[in-house]
């Protein structure tokens, strides 16, 4: 419709037209780079509204505009932005385009959960970019690949259990293949220099080893994940490493070395101020200090986790506090404290509908009932 | 023979309950942990801390611009 109506007008009219849409285009990618998508995706629906005859302008406002409602987490429109950036480079023969429409549609699908989609579009970037012969696409489709399987892993893995590594066949199949597309991503990588692309690769690789039981080879991705943060003085993604490191040691059974990171992660969530994670963080602490079974510092933690689940009304948090700090006190032989938090516990779990917290907080109660002799 | 089938006819029995997995290689050790962490563990799957998406550089227009400069389109 719009190549339409542009045809309709003036050549004078048409002229301004051009000049002003790549103008809005181009304040909205500004506004974008300095971190404002909600207003850069004004500017870019604004540059679409005028329309362009420049294809390849249109097909970036597209890519662009895709990108800025992915950014906002606003998917389906980021999905429909990518699909006519796609439909578009098809339309022009732009096979450069039609890689990058691809792996954009990719990633959106896999956010989405729709992962056998985005396996077939980051598999299609792939091919076009070997076709092409061009490796930064073909390291950033293998990556996009790599993430794509890992979030299938993942998500079938939520739905399975508790623990890593206690999957069906398919997960680790599926697990499997995203490790060796971050392999062959960083390979890549490493070929061209490219010190970021790295360490977003070894993190995920971290993590893909942890979930398939790797974990020494975990510890080793997360290391030079760790290195890597360090020498771009990226805090967040310190804090990111610090925290897998102490999961994976809490599975190799070092515990003092997992306090130590998690520790690590207390301090930067801190400096982030991030209250979420420093309550996950403080969570963590007072698990490694119990099975190191200082349980002095286990209760320190865990009442500090408390403290921010209750700060940041988070029950679920509270009552798996209460749960903790009860059986810290247990472990010290202090039962009218165990009591009150097991109580707590109790009341929480039926609050949240938890049936096995409720049923585990009840068993707690008459356990203490009996060491206390009192009966409810 | 048949108490090999018995068995494969339990394993399908089984194997059509809800959340029923056949062969776990839990250690003790982590069992522990679990029951520490109330079942809810903070290492849980989901608490692994993933790279954030990388998105393309927001350069993609500024960049044509350019090239229309050089070679108008």
């Amino acid at each position: 419709n719009i190549l339409v109506s542009l045809r309709e007008h003036p050549y004078h009219i048409r002229y301004r037209m051009e000049a002003s849409c790549l103008e809005l285009a181009l304040e909205g990618e500004r506004l974008c780079k300095t971190g404002d998508c909600r207003a850069g995706v004004s500017f870019f629906e604004a540059a679409v509204q005028v329309g362009t005859e420049d294809l390849r302008t249109l097909s970036a406002i597209y890519s662009q505009l895709g990108n800025a409602y992915f950014y906002l987490h606003d998917y389906s429109k980021a999905l429909d932005y990518h699909h006519h950036d796609l439909t578009l480079a098809r339309t022009i023969g732009d096979r450069l385009g039609e890689a990058k429409a691809s792996g954009n549609l990719g990633n959106t699908f896999k956010v989405l959960g729709h992962f056998d989609e985005a396996v077939v579009c980051c598999q299609r970037h792939l091919d076009i970019s070997r076709e092409l012969c061009d490796k930064v696409g073909e390291a950033r489709a293998l990556y996009n690949l790599g993430n794509a399987y890992h979030a299938k892993g993942k998500s079938l893995a939520c739905a399975e259990t508790q623990n890593p590594g206690d999957f069906p066949e398919e997960v680790i199949v599926v697990l499997q293949k995203a490790s060796d597309y971050y392999e062959a991503n960083l390979a890549i990588v490493k070929e061209l220099g490219d010190r970021a692309a790295q360490g977003r690769a070894y993190g995920n690789l971290g993590n893909t080893h942890y979930l398939l039981r790797n974990f020494r080879k975990a510890v080793k991705s997360h290391k030079e994940r760790l290195e890597i943060a360090k020498e771009f003085g990226d805090k967040s993604a310190e804090r990111r490493a610090s925290s897998n490191l102490g999961n994976a040691y809490v599975f190799l059974g070092e515990f003092a070395l997992a306090a130590e990171y998690y520790k690590r992660t207390l301090h930067l969530a801190r400096q982030l101020k991030d209250r979420a994670v420093e309550a996950q963080a403080c969570y963590s602490l007072g698990n490694t200090y119990t099975l190191l079974q200082d349980y002095g510092k286990a209760i320190e933690y865990h009442l500090k986790h408390l403290m921010i689940a209750q700060e940041l009304a988070d029950r679920i948090g509270e009552g798996r506090a209460c749960w903790s700090l009860g059986n810290a006190y247990t472990a010290l032989g202090n039962h009218e404290q165990a009591v009150q938090f097991a109580e707590k516990h109790l009341e929480i779990s039926k609050e949240v509908g938890d049936r096995s917290g409720e049923l585990a907080a009840r068993m707690n109660l008459s356990d203490l009932q009996m060491v206390l002799g009192i009966s409810y | 023979d048949s108490s090999s089938n018995a068995e494969d006819l339990g394993a399908a029995t089984l194997m059509n309950l809800p959340g029923y997995r056949p062969s776990t290689r839990r250690s003790t050790r982590l069992s522990t942990f679990g029951s520490v962490a109330s079942g809810s563990s903070s290492l849980y799957p989901g608490s692994c801390q993933d790279e954030p998406d990388q998105l393309e550089d927001w350069n993609r227009i500024a960049e044509l611009q350019r090239r229309n400069g050089v070679c108008p389109p």
